[in-house]
């Protein structure tokens, strides 16, 4: 781990052979002709980012299957002068249009800053040390696969309880290939897969419907189907099953008490709670780990890392949106804060390389500081010795949507999807409607035991004014006290 | 828009639908876009990124033998346009037939010119005008009060677009629209706490946008909320924000879209014609409203918008319907489908979705509160709130009110109750409306009669 972090991003590799023209979906000359003129208009870096995107999506909803294709190309350019940003895309992939958006952005970035060098960029390629492993690229798979895969979802849903009154599963597969010219010279590829499933089991309870979702985001192809806990029937079963807890479910214990967390789904609470506030734009804003480097922040149990090269998780990538190579990054390591997520723009700002967290939604927004699979690391303790030691709390399984966090304050709310009572050590009552809230700070130095069985899952994105798929996880863990709220009216 | 750029629309699409048809398809229709967008965020009066974008696209759904494909690109070149007509082909031989499947069949209503939705003048405002608008948002939040420090998201952004709906059933329409829009969010800080504010208003016109009381309003939400104290537990008298209650309402708005009443997913299925608010609760969903940031001439399927009373006086009286939906509950589309983006299919959702106001002043309302809360902000409304039962339990905060008047700053407590049962308890409503998400909810201020307070 701290290896990693001490692993610099540039100088990228110079190695591989330039490849031929029609090798690029943008001939390189006329993506370095952009990048000399903006350097030359004054911008401290630049890069072109080149997309050309397809996929399938497949849902079901009341027995009834619908089938949407889309596929689009695009080009941006980004640059970088003085703190500043600049961003121009447009749709296709020809000279004339790549042309016409260069002559916006050097006006803009003339406008705010003196000339720059006007100098000829030396081309060379990297190759991302991560890539992911795809053995069935969706794009080469039968649509009747996807929509059979679908229909088993459903069916298995609808079998797994009598009380099912509705399900709506959700299938989606998009293939992105990037191609990314920096000016460094440098030229990156990666094919992007991303293969998602979404499960949602509505029951129909005395008149209340109960409602809960499974499901995953993957960077494997078609065979990630085939992975344990993947299958379409046993996400289709876990979706009704979380529902189903909600049957005997009462209304949870009320105000600060110890929170237990079982490993997998809550990782999602410190992505919201906490990792957001690492984003080197937030801290630059004054988030709520402004001016925390090298100090303790969290319980010494803590280790707390962002690391986009896990193997198919949906957050995981080879290269991030401004070319620059993927790494683990530590954030705490034993309760000190250590790091923090960079893109081109804050690191410049800070003095510091980025640490390859530049991302975005696709060619129509600009990268930003993001989080890609961001974690608590395992501990030393037993998952059931935690629990066991907890004489009155609430064990949280999964958290819901609808989360919300303000990075300024560190105070944030989600709702706990599956959720138990905790008396005398044991689980007890299924809980409905609780809410935590509390503040990523306080949550993090409040953290009293962590569990040895660390589970990362990914399942949809994270919306940071733009979309980005993100994994998170963490071992079973527990936290001091928290406000729980949602028990009685 | 130029009459130029109509035809090139106009021209691409019936293309489209010529084609598909004789590929085989029974029905089809075509959704275009193009827009044109400009986006600046600053920070401490300087330019941290700007954006500008020009992208268009288009989508084609094809109905054959009942069932619907789907298939959208951004490239309208002969080779591209022929393989997205393959695509929805195909994807239609794989989709489920359903006999509600329908697409919009109305012909010859021209598209109204009293809507005020597109300001040309836009088109010609300079980026750095633009800039100087973001710079003046934040002016005004930092000349507002000196406590404010930190600069969350300032941003000013707008956007001109043509939106173009055909099909093979008579439906051909061409329109722009223009809207701009303003964010503040920031960070007052004192001795003892940091407390953000936010606010956002949204125009279709340049000059309607008033960027300086969007940093002020943003000011006074975060200083208003510094020295705040805690709170005793209780059952209190509730004025809510307008903004505040605007929330409440786009998740009531979820409620109300025909297709989750249909599917089982709502909590008013069955409640049509019940009594579900106090008579002074009157919602809208006004998808002609003049200058409205919802408001078009026809919705994405084509079908003229309208104003709909979703409740009149507390009774239930209509839900939100498309065209699936409508042809489903044999009912008439009332012009509520959307399209996110051309990326994306056709669902229900509303247009300017507002309760309507009535004449108090917030301060005539607090007045008739003699112990209880003015709630300004509260947090998490989507995870705390039971989508079944509506039943809800969030984090707030506001000032305190007693006797009458606004006493000190609380917070670090939850509000909990019931959204229906909020809504039958709505006492006095406020004469002005306050809009929220780009100004597609609306609601003035709300005296509620009591809500559950849990504090220290």
């Amino acid at each position: 781990l701290t290896l990693a972090t001490t692993r610099l991003l540039t100088p990228a590799k110079k190695t591989g052979i330039i490849l031929s023209v029609s090798d690029y979906l943008v001939d390189p000359a006329i993506a370095f002709e952009s990048l000399r003129r903006i350097v030359a208009s004054g911008a401290e870096w630049g890069e072109v980012f080149v997309e050309d995107s397809f996929g399938w999506q497949v849902k079901r909803e009341d027995r009834k299957t619908t089938v949407a294709s889309s596929s689009r190309q695009g080009v941006s350019l980004y640059a970088i002068a003085s703190g500043r940003s600049y961003h121009s895309c447009c749709d296709g992939l020809s000279p004339a249009s790549i042309k016409r958006i260069t002559d916006v952005l050097c006006e803009s970035i003339r406008r705010d800053n003196p000339a720059g060098p006007d100098s000829s960029i030396e081309p060379f390629e990297v190759h991302p040390e991560f890539a992911a492993v795809v053995k069935q690229p969706p794009g080469g798979v039968e649509v009747s696969r996807k929509i059979e895969a679908v229909a088993e979802a459903d069916d298995v849903a609808r079998q797994a309880h009598g009380k099912v009154s509705q399900v709506t599963v959700i299938y989606r597969d998009t293939t992105r290939n990037v191609l990314i010219f920096t000016s460094e010279g440098r030229i990156g590829k990666e094919r992007r897969i991303l293969t998602e499933l979404a499960v949602r089991a509505y029951l129909r309870v005395n008149g209340e419907i109960l409602s809960s979702l499974s499901g995953f985001s993957s960077t494997r192809g078609f065979e990630a189907f085939a992975e344990a806990g993947k299958g379409p029937g046993e996400v289709a079963r876990e979706a009704v099953r979380r529902a189903a807890v909600l049957i005997d479910a009462r209304p949870a214990p009320e105000g600060e008490m110890p929170v237990v967390f079982a490993p997998g789904s809550p990782g999602t609470l410190f992505h919201e709670a906490c990792g957001h506030s690492f984003e080197a734009d937030h801290i630059q804003k004054g988030s709520s780990f402004a001016g925390k480097k090298g100090q303790q922040v969290a319980s010494p149990l803590v280790t707390l890392v962002d690391n986009p090269t896990v193997e198919g998780s949906g957050g995981s990538f080879g290269l991030d949106d401004e070319g620059n190579l993927s790494r683990e990054n530590l954030l705490i390591e034993g309760g000190t804060m250590v790091g923090a997520l960079y893109d081109m723009r804050t690191a410049m700002i800070d003095g510091v390389e980025s640490t390859g967290s530049g991302r975005c939604q696709d060619y129509e927004h600009p990268p930003i500081p993001r989080m890609s699979n961001t974690y608590l690391e395992r501990g030393d303790a037993e998952p059931e010795a935690i629990v066991a030691g907890t004489k009155s709390g609430i064990y949280v399984k999964s958290v819901a949507r609808g989360g919300n966090v303000d990075v300024i304050s560190g105070n944030f709310v989600v709702g706990v999807g599956e959720g138990y009572a905790i008396e005398n050590g044991r689980l007890t009552f299924a809980l409905k409607n609780a809410t935590i809230s509390g503040n990523g700070l306080s949550v993090l130095r409040d953290i009293d035991a962590v569990g040895n069985d660390l589970v990362i899952e990914s399942i949809g994105r994270c919306g940071k004014g733009q979309q980005v798929p993100v994994g998170s996880g963490n071992p079973t863990l527990r936290v001091r006290r928290m406000v729980v709220g949602g028990g009685k009216r | 828009m130029t009459e130029k750029g109509r035809q090139a629309i106009a021209k691409t699409a019936e293309r489209l639908l010529d084609l598909a048809r004789r590929k085989g398809a029974d029905q089809a229709e075509v959704f275009l876009e193009t827009k044109l967008s400009t986006a600046v965020f600053v920070r401490d009066q300087k330019l941290e990124n700007l954006k500008v974008a020009d992208v268009s696209g288009c989508a084609l759904r094809v109905l054959k033998h009942s069932a619907f494909g789907f298939a959208c690109t951004n490239r309208f070149d002969d080779r591209s346009l022929g393989r997205l007509v393959e695509d929805a082909l195909s994807a239609a031989q794989h989709s489920s037939a359903d006999e509600f499947n329908c697409l919009a069949s109305i012909s010859g209503t021209d598209a109204r010119q009293d809507l005020e939705i597109l300001d040309e003048q836009m088109a010609s405002v300079a980026v750095t005008e633009k800039i100087e608008r973001a710079m003046l948002i934040e002016k005004a939040a930092r000349q507002a009060d000196r406590r404010i420090k930190h600069s969350v998201y300032i941003v000013y952004a707008d956007a001109m677009l043509n939106t173009g709906i055909f099909n093979t059933e008579g439906v051909s329409q061409v329109f722009g629209s223009s809207a701009c829009q303003a964010i503040a969010w920031v960070g007052a800080v004192d001795d003892s706490a940091v407390e953000s504010g936010l606010s956002d208003a949204a125009a279709r016109r340049f000059s309607a946008l008033d960027c300086a009381a969007v940093g002020r309003d943003a000011a006074l939400r975060a200083t208003a909320l510094l020295g705040g104290k805690k709170i005793a537990s209780g059952s209190l008298g509730v004025v809510l924000d307008g903004r505040v209650a605007a929330e409440f309402l786009s998740f009531l708005a979820t409620q109300v879209f025909a297709d989750r009443v249909q599917r089982g997913k709502s909590a008013l299925a069955g409640k049509l014609g019940q009594k579900i608010g106090s008579s002074s609760v009157t919602i809208v969903d006004d998808g002609l409203l003049p200058g409205g940031m919802g408001t078009a001439p026809v919705d994405a399927e084509g079908v003229p918008q309208q104003q709909t009373t979703v409740i009149d006086q507390g009774r239930l009286v209509c839900f939100l319907f498309d065209c699936y939906c409508a042809k489903r509950g044999s009912a008439r589309s009332t012009g509520n489908a959307s399209r996110a983006s051309y990326r994306a299919s056709p669902a229900v959702s509303t247009t300017n979705f507002y309760l309507k106001p009535g004449q108090a002043s917030r301060e005539e309302l607090v007045a008739q509160v003699s112990k209880g809360v003015l709630i300004t902000s509260i947090r998490g409304l989507f995870a705390g709130i039971d989508v079944a039962t509506g039943d809800f339990s969030i984090p707030a905060q506001g000032i305190y009110v007693e006797n009458g008047a606004p006493a000190y700053p609380v917070k670090d407590f939850h509000i909990s109750g019931n959204l229906f049962s909020m809504l039958s308890d709505v006492q006095a409503v406020g004469g002005t409306l306050h809009w929220i998400n780009a100004g597609r909810f609306g609601s003035p201020d709300l005296l509620i009669g009591q809500l559950s307070i849990a504090g220290k």
